[in-house]
């Protein structure tokens, strides 16, 4: 019924275009795992060799503990939610649903029940009848979930399963896949280019781009503790900001400079920095993480707000800090105007720095 | 402004209405031509509509030597052809919808090519060939030249109606244990079925028409429209006039049913280019 | 190295060729061995190459007339068949009611074959036929005409004229109507914008948009053309002969495949040329779209 995920140095082209270039991933027993990324990094094809769809150049599937590389998508134990539904149009939903079963030649009885059932927990067994030009696309998406979930299969693969839909009942049906996760526990692989999806289903996120997983995660780190600026700028809304800063070295101890305003650091990164002295790094901190004072008080990085933003339960500033622009989010009550001066605190513990050059983190204790 | 509007559609009807008068009145006639009394057809001066509605002249025309025994050869030639076409030709209009493939569009443009052959070319140097290989003369070589004419035609025809069945739906039946094989005849197949059965229809009337080379290809064996072309300067009016009805008569019937696709075949057939 | 290997002999990879397969061996068998073996009879003779065959198809009595006869028939038929298949596709266009049902009565021809065209066309150009009945009734004549004779070549001529053009027009529209379908509705709107109506849409905006599918249209119907056959045996006899009319006869008449491959060939020579001057003159140039 649920059935780990090992994926060994997984590697596809298409021609000259390398979709997934070694690739190694494991997903354990029972896990809700996102794939995430941008348009065109290799979401959907890591999910087809997963699937057997597509045939991989080298490395080794492995599904519930067998060696399925060379197997056909039929016999690798897996189920698919397609990103168009792929519902057969010419069957009802009842055939729809029924179909994989029907393949595996089990008794018309035990069919009919094992659909009612998952229908049942869909909320579509009014609908069996119908046909699929009779339903909405929510009712539609809901018949792919179900044909898939009757098959028990050892892995589910979804991709993007809710980008066809509406945002309302894109909200919807994302606490609903919740819910069923947690009912039925079928091992899940979800791919989203959507972080706000991946961050509230996932129990970690692979983080892709151009074929390779930058990150793999629970959603808290990745969204804390993002491995590379691509990740921290990826995920969040607004997404991360980052800051030009020059480690400098004085009697003071190791101060980081931005701007004109030397940033003094905790003692504990000093080792971690050392070896960076006269270079640039990173300094990279979220909007919610930033405190903003009408005035530049003593301490205080000095900004000055372009644009401010309300946003209903809070307001988010762009303000510019030397040549970088940041995105600041704060009470809606402190009244701001663009053009004014003002002063920023960065919450020191939620400061990450990364390397100028690789863009990688560097690690802090 | 809505006088002139009103003048507008009046001549755009009447220039419709005498454009269809022009397609349908030459068909009308054929088949007055056909239920005349057969001595009727020789009188001068005579009626444009006949004095009574007869069967006569059908009835010599399918009475004639060797007429209903061609019309079974064209029916079988049709029918053969229509088998062979599809056989051969779809799967590679599937193959040219569904894969990215080394020297898709090079295929694609030899089709295209094929297109221009004559007849001619085909028929003259198959007549030598088909003696040695005993295909003479015979229903099934004939069929298998039509084929070839139909071929490219099936193929461009077969890939348009394959790309309008999603690939997903084919490989949702796979993920849902369908081998690929399988996967094709529960989904692809019965979705596509009214677009095949549209060119099995066109193949059909493709070979039902074809003269040239069913006249050069057969001596006794001969099809329909070979039968009557071979005969012509020898049989009298009413027999040809007849024989221009009957053949008429299967391709009108199919091309009503297919209409619906015609546009479809040949808005693919030109967009490939 | 063995994963290329791999992937290159992968059932992935060779699928579409095995479903090719047939096609291909099918094109080999009966496209391009006739074509070969065609060349072979028309210049290979008993005793090695040769052009005899060729000359005695130039020296024959008819060679000339047929040779004159199809160009004529192409260049008689073809525009009349753009022209007209143009206006039905542009009225059908318009968007009047019943368009639909119009364009399907408009495609009626393309079903039936060349021989019952020209037979339902004797039943009007022959001499005890419906034109001289008509003529009688209306009191213009008193005797009927022989319209179809070697005396009166010209309206032979123009009988097969009279068939073709009715016959194949319905071909041309269809590929025309579905040219038009695929012009976006955007350019048509901006035309009207832009103040481009009724004619000047049409010239302007309508037919360089329709080029590509006139420019297909153009090439098939004039391959077909220049193989005039069935229509023309069915009318006018050897009154007005024609170069495929002449393959036939060598062949099933004289059985003489070498003449008859001649012929062919230079069929198929003449349609390549064809071909390629349109290709070369018709060419949809993308500026031309887009200035
Ligand atoms: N069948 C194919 N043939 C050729 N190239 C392909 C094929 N499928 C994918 N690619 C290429 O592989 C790369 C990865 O594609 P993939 O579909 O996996 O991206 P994705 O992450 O799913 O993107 P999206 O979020 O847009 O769906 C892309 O550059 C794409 O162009
Ligand atoms: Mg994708």
């Amino acid at each position: 019924m649920a059935g780990k995920i090992e994926l060994q140095g997984i590697r596809k082209t298409f021609g000259k275009v390398e979709a997934v270039k070694n690739l190694d991933l494991s997903v354990e027993q029972g896990e809700f795992l996102v794939l995430l990324g941008p348009s065109g990094c290799g979401k959907t094809t890591t999910l087809r060799c997963i699937a057997g769809l597509e045939r991989v150049d080298r490395g080794r599937v492995y599904i519930a503990g067998r060696d399925v590389t060379e197997l056909p998508p039929a016999k690798r134990g897996i189920a698919m939610v397609f990103q168009s539904y792929a519902v057969f149009p010419h069957m009802t939903v009842e055939r729809n649903i029924g179909f994989g079963l029907r393949m595996r030649r089990l008794p018309k009885e035990e069919i009919k029940k094992a659909v009612q059932k998952v229908a049942g927990l869909l909320q579509i067994d009014e609908l069996l009848d119908r046909y699929p030009s009779q339903l909405s696309g929510g009712q539609r998406q809901r018949v792919a979930v179900a044909r898939a979930l009757v098959m028990r299969p050892e892995v589910l693969l979804m991709d993007e399963p809710l980008s066809n839909l509406d945002a309302l009942l894109r909200l919807q049906m994302r606490a609903e896949l919740k819910r069923l996760h947690r009912e039925i526990g079928t091992t899940t692989v979800y791919v989203t280019h959507d972080q706000i999806e991946a961050l509230s289903l996932g129990d970690r996120i692979a983080v892709m781009r151009e074929g390779e997983i930058v990150q793999l995660d629970t959603p808290t780190q990745v969204y804390d503790h993002p491995a590379t600026v691509f990740v921290g700028g990826f995920i969040g809304t607004p997404p991360m900001n980052f800051l030009q800063a020059a480690v400098e070295k004085g009697d003071g101890g190791v101060k980081l400079r931005v701007d004109q305003f030397k940033l003094p650091v905790p003692e504990g990164w000093w080792a971690a920095l050392a070896g960076l002295s006269g270079g640039t790094v990173l300094l990279g901190i979220r909007a919610e993480n930033i405190e903003v004072q009408p005035q530049v008080g003593p301490g205080q990085l000095p900004a000055r707000v372009v644009v401010a933003e309300p946003l209903g339960a809070q307001q988010l500033l762009t303000v510019q800090v030397g040549g970088d622009v940041l995105k600041v989010a704060t009470s809606p009550d402190i009244p701001l105007q663009p053009g004014q001066d003002v002063g920023l605190t960065l919450v020191q513990d939620k400061i990450r720095l990364f390397d100028g050059q690789t863009g990688e983190a560097i690690p802090l204790p | 402004m809505s006088y002139r509007y009103l003048l507008r559609k009046t001549l755009i009807y009447m220039a419709i209405l005498a454009l269809a008068l022009w397609v349908l009145i030459p068909i009308f006639l054929i088949g007055i031509s056909a239920f005349t009394p057969r001595q009727e057809l020789y009188l001068w001066p005579k009626t444009i509509i006949p004095s009574h509605f007869s069967l006569e002249t059908m009835r010599f025309f399918l009475g004639a030597h060797g007429v209903v025994r061609s019309l079974l050869n064209s029916v079988q030639v049709a029918l053969l052809t229509l088998v062979f076409t599809l056989a051969v030709g779809a799967p590679a209009g599937y193959a040219v919808a569904r894969f990215f493939f080394r020297g898709r569009e090079a295929f694609r443009l030899g089709i295209l090519i094929t297109r221009m052959f004559p007849t001619a070319l085909l028929a003259v140097p198959l007549a030598t060939t088909f003696i040695r290989w005993g295909l003479y003369d015979t229903l099934v070589g004939v069929a298998l030249v039509h084929t070839a004419m139909a071929l490219p035609f099936a193929v461009i025809i077969t890939t348009g109606i394959f790309m309008g069945v999603p690939k997903d739906l084919e490989e949702a039946a796979m993920t849902l244990g369908c081998s690929r094989l399988r996967a094709f005849v529960q989904v692809a197949l019965p979705l596509a079925l009214p677009g095949l059965a549209a060119a099995a229809m066109f193949t059909f009337v493709i070979s039902w028409n074809e003269v040239f080379a069913a006249a050069i290809l057969t001596v006794r064996n001969r099809t329909l429209p070979a039968h009557i072309i071979t005969t012509i300067q020898a049989s009298p009016l009413d027999f040809r006039f007849a024989g221009g009805f009957f053949m008429i008569l299967p391709a009108l019937l199919f091309m009503f049913l297919i209409r619906r696709y015609l546009f479809h075949m040949w808005g693919g057939a030109t967009a490939e280019r | 190295m063995i994963e290329r290997l791999r992937k290159l002999l992968g059932t992935d990879t060779l699928l579409p060729y095995w479903l090719l397969l047939p096609t291909l061996a099918f094109i080999g068998v009966f496209f391009l061995m006739p074509l070969f073996r065609a060349i072979g009879l028309a210049f290979y003779g008993d005793s090695g190459f040769t052009l005899d065959y060729f000359k005695q198809m130039i020296s024959d009595v008819r060679f000339i007339d047929a040779l004159k006869f199809t160009f004529l028939f192409a260049i008689t038929i073809v525009p009349l068949q753009v022209i007209t298949a143009l206006a039905m596709a542009l009225l059908l266009n318009t968007g009047v009611r019943g368009s639909r049902f119009f364009l399907y009565l408009f495609a009626i021809p393309l079903g039936i074959s060349d021989l019952a065209a020209g037979l339902i066309w004797l039943s009007i150009f022959t001499h005890r036929g419906f034109l001289n009945s008509i003529l009688y009734a209306l009191g213009v004549i008193e005797k009927p005409i022989h319209y179809l004779s070697y005396q009166n070549v010209g309206f032979t001529f123009l009988s097969v004229v009279a068939a073709e053009h009715w016959r194949a027009t319905a071909i041309v529209m269809v590929i025309l109507v579905a040219g038009l379908q695929m012009i976006s509705k955007d350019y048509l709107e901006a035309a009207e914008v832009l103040g481009a109506r009724g004619w000047k849409k049409i010239w302007y905006v309508i037919l360089p948009l329709l080029k590509p599918s006139l420019q297909s249209a153009l090439i098939i119907r004039t391959i077909f053309a220049l193989q005039t056959f069935a229509v023309v045996l069915a009318l006018a006899g050897q009154i007005t002969p024609v170069l495929a009319g002449e393959a036939y006869f060598w062949q099933f008449l004289y059985r003489n495949s070498h003449v008859a491959s001649a012929y062919a060939v230079l069929l198929m020579a003449i349609s390549i040329a064809m071909t390629w001057v349109y290709l070369r003159y018709l060419r949809p140039r993308r500026e031309a779209i887009r200035g």
